[in-house]
């Protein structure tokens, strides 16, 4: 569910989860008339990327990053009130953590955190195929 | 005794903080009196400590911003449940103080047995570009005030207070915690003019009356 939220500057902006964002991009693109290849050399993001986020795939934080500003959207990563998770395609749709940190977290804190997550994920996803555990 | 059969705290908030930590410690197995050991109880939870290898061979630019610019940020981050093995995941900050690394791992353990609902992180990508995240006053207090009572229960705390007569280092050593943790906690649980009465502490009068006895 995409929802608008008032930003610290006063202006309002739409917030889609992270698992929105390929219908959001796609949509946008349409929109706009551009193929993958015009949005790669828009974004930086190779053509690749851009459609394997379109078909549902979630891409890495450095990525979100990109799209969140070239879409001009808030990406939350976790849909506020999603019951537990359950799978493991549910678990890498969320960036929902526990923190034990100051009130006022840094930005570049704040990124290394959701990186982190990514890369414990991933090594947790790789036990998994193997399966360790 | 106090209510439910429970010994509790005189004062209301305290009597509500032990009861929850009484609500996790059956959660984990152990006795309304039991002290919780964080690290011995992860199994029953069931919980798993990321090694800070894992993030620093997966993630190297992450690790230099949390384990090396920015460690004072940051004390734990519970990442939620492993596709593998369904533990919860959690990441302790390791160029933390020991004793500070015990008391967030057990608020770690009640944020997941109290259910708290996890920080949401959010990217803004409409004007300067950056992460943020909400910040939950009221379950951050919960979490560190119930993790107190889990790891130093009321009732060998007020043993420790009243009729041992314990200093705050004594029942910090006894519980391996910080000082300052143990007179958190002691404050907490309405001990604090019990424990004042043993300990009384060097106050402006006393100060002014040794500067007078300098003086001469």
């Amino acid at each position: 569910m995409k929802h608008k939220t008032t930003n610290s500057g006063g202006s309002t902006a739409i917030t889609v989860t992270v698992d929105q964002l390929g219908a959001e991009l796609r949509s946008r693109r349409k929109e706009l008339g551009l193929s993958l290849r015009a949005v790669e050399k828009r974004t930086g993001i190779s053509a690749a990327t851009l459609s394997r986020v379109e078909r549902g795939n979630i891409p890495e934080v450095g990525v979100i990053e990109k799209l969140a500003q070239w879409l001009k959207v808030n990406v939350s990563t976790a849909e506020t009130g999603k019951p537990g998770v359950e799978t493991d395609h549910d678990l890498k749709r969320m960036i929902a953590v526990h923190l034990r940190a100051n009130r006022k977290l840094s930005e570049k804190t704040a990124r290394a955190i959701a990186e982190t997550f990514d890369a414990v994920m991933r090594v947790e996803m790789e036990r998994a195929k193997k399966g360790e555990g | 005794m106090g209510s439910g059969g429970y010994f509790l705290p005189f004062t209301d908030t305290g009597k509500a903080t032990e009861l929850l930590a009484i609500q996790v410690k059956k959660r984990l197995g152990l006795g309304a009196y039991d002290a919780v050991d964080p690290y011995t109880v992860l199994a029953a939870i069931p919980a798993r400590l990321v090694d800070p290898k894992t993030i620093m061979r997966n993630s190297p630019q992450a690790a230099e911003v949390l384990f090396r610019e920015q460690p004072a940020d940051w004390s734990a981050i519970g990442y939620g449940v492993s596709p593998s093995t369904g533990d919860s995941l959690i990441l302790l900050n390791p160029t933390h103080h020991p004793h500070r690394q015990r008391v967030s791992l057990m608020e770690e353990i009640v944020h997941i047995l109290r259910d708290h609902p996890k920080t949401e992180l959010s990217f803004d990508g409409t004007s300067s570009g950056s992460w943020t995240r909400p910040y939950h006053a009221a379950l951050e207090d919960e979490a560190y005030c119930v993790g107190a009572a889990c790891i130093i229960p009321y009732k060998q705390l007020f043993e420790a207070v009243h009729h041992l007569r314990e200093s705050a280092a004594e029942i910090a050593a006894r519980f391996d915690v910080s000082p300052d943790y143990a007179t958190y906690r002691i404050n907490r649980a309405g001990l604090s003019r019990v424990y004042a009465k043993h300990h009384p502490a060097p106050g402006p009068r006393w100060s002014r009356m040794k500067r007078e006895l300098d003086r001469e």
